[in-house]
């Protein structure tokens, strides 16, 4: 018997990595900029993609890609305005590319100006996972505190937006968005920060135009390296 | 809870390996983790004990080794081992820093017997 130690030295994600490029790569040839929206439960990423879609409405194509562990409560209220595949996990904590893919198809894999991915509410688990997204962006709501962003580093860290939510309710609750701001910072310095809230419309304008600045930036360079 | 599914992915790997190299019995796969990689250690040794208690490669164990973080100036290129999440370069204080190591699960080997020659490692 010859025992032997076969090296490998290789990223387990690997590849699902390289999936993911290369459907991002699919997704950018078509002029899709995908959007993977992650946060705990109940930081409001079901109502901010309601509004999102409302301000888009005649301007873009949208669709979305919703995942959660049971029921298709987010896809009901997200079909009013946009076509919606609802992605249950069964009880997993996060989508993995293969999920996405599959919902892409059931989509009728649309060719949209705009694909999110509301991802299922965690700030642990999905962090690890690519789904192909261009854009990655956490929310945080102003209930959950001001402290959350060092909690979850990976979160933050592998995150291109943060957009702090539930503005309204800042008069009722001890958030200091500036805290949120400088904690987020320290892991991620090119954290682009949004404050909005869904009820009242205050800051959505702004987080639209950043979507549509970032899909702007997806083509360009899409175009200069085909 | 997603450590399940890493243990699933790693034994996955490793199964594949060994059949590669013709390897009838795997005794060990190492690998190595990092204070970014997402994955809590004790979660993935009882999910792989678990998974790896049925699957064709048993017995097998799982090694876990830590790294640290590590991140790369883009400025001066110096590299720095973090002991928190406050991203800057240790040397130059510049905060655009790109992470090298410390974030990954990474599969470092899968030690087998009976494996056909040709590869590389061997002890």
């Amino acid at each position: 018997m010859s025992k032997q130690v076969i090296v490998v030295r290789r990223d387990v994600l690997a590849e699902e990595r390289a999936d993911a490029a290369a459907e991002r790569a699919r997704l950018a040839g078509r002029g899709t900029l995908a959007v993977n929206l992650l946060s705990s439960p109940g930081a409001g990423k079901t109502s901010l993609l309601e509004v999102t879609a409302q301000y888009f409405q005649g301007r873009r194509t949208l669709a979305v890609l919703v995942g959660d562990l049971e029921t298709d409560r987010d896809a009901q209220r997200l079909a009013r305005y946009v076509p919606t595949v609802q992605l249950t996990t069964g009880g997993a904590c996060h989508l993995e590319l293969p999920l996405v893919k599959r919902g892409l198809v059931q989509l009728g894999d649309p060719q949209v100006d705009f694909l999110f991915i509301e991802n299922v509410g965690n700030l642990v688990c999905p962090a690890s996972h690519d789904l192909a997204e261009h854009l990655r962006v956490v929310l945080l709501s102003t209930t959950e505190g001001d402290d959350k962003p060092g909690k979850y580093p990976k979160m933050f860290r592998t995150s291109q937006a943060m957009v702090i939510t539930k503005l309204d309710l800042l008069p009722h609750v001890p958030f200091s968005s500036e805290s949120a701001v400088q904690d987020a910072q320290r892991i991620q310095p090119n954290l682009d920060v949004f404050n909005v809230c869904a009820l009242d419309g205050r800051g959505i304008e702004e987080w639209c135009q950043y979507l549509e600045q970032q899909r702007d930036a997806m083509l360009q360079k899409r175009d200069q390296h085909p | 809870m997603h450590e399940w599914s890493f243990a699933r992915k790693l034994l996955q790997r490793a199964a594949g390996i060994c059949h590669a190299n013709g390897a009838r019995h795997c005794l060990e796969v190492r690998v190595q983790i990092g204070p970014l990689s997402g994955i809590e250690a004790t979660l993935l040794e009882s999910a792989f004990e678990q998974l790896a208690s049925d699957h064709e490669l048993a017995p097998t164990r799982l090694v876990i080794e830590r790294t640290p973080l590590v991140v790369r100036c883009r400025d001066c290129a110096a590299e720095s081992e973090l002991s928190d999440f406050d991203f800057y370069c240790r040397l130059c204080g510049g905060r655009a820093v790109q992470v090298v190591a410390g974030d990954q699960l990474q599969l470092v080997s899968v030690t087998v017997d009976d494996a056909a020659p040709m590869i590389k490692g061997t002890t």
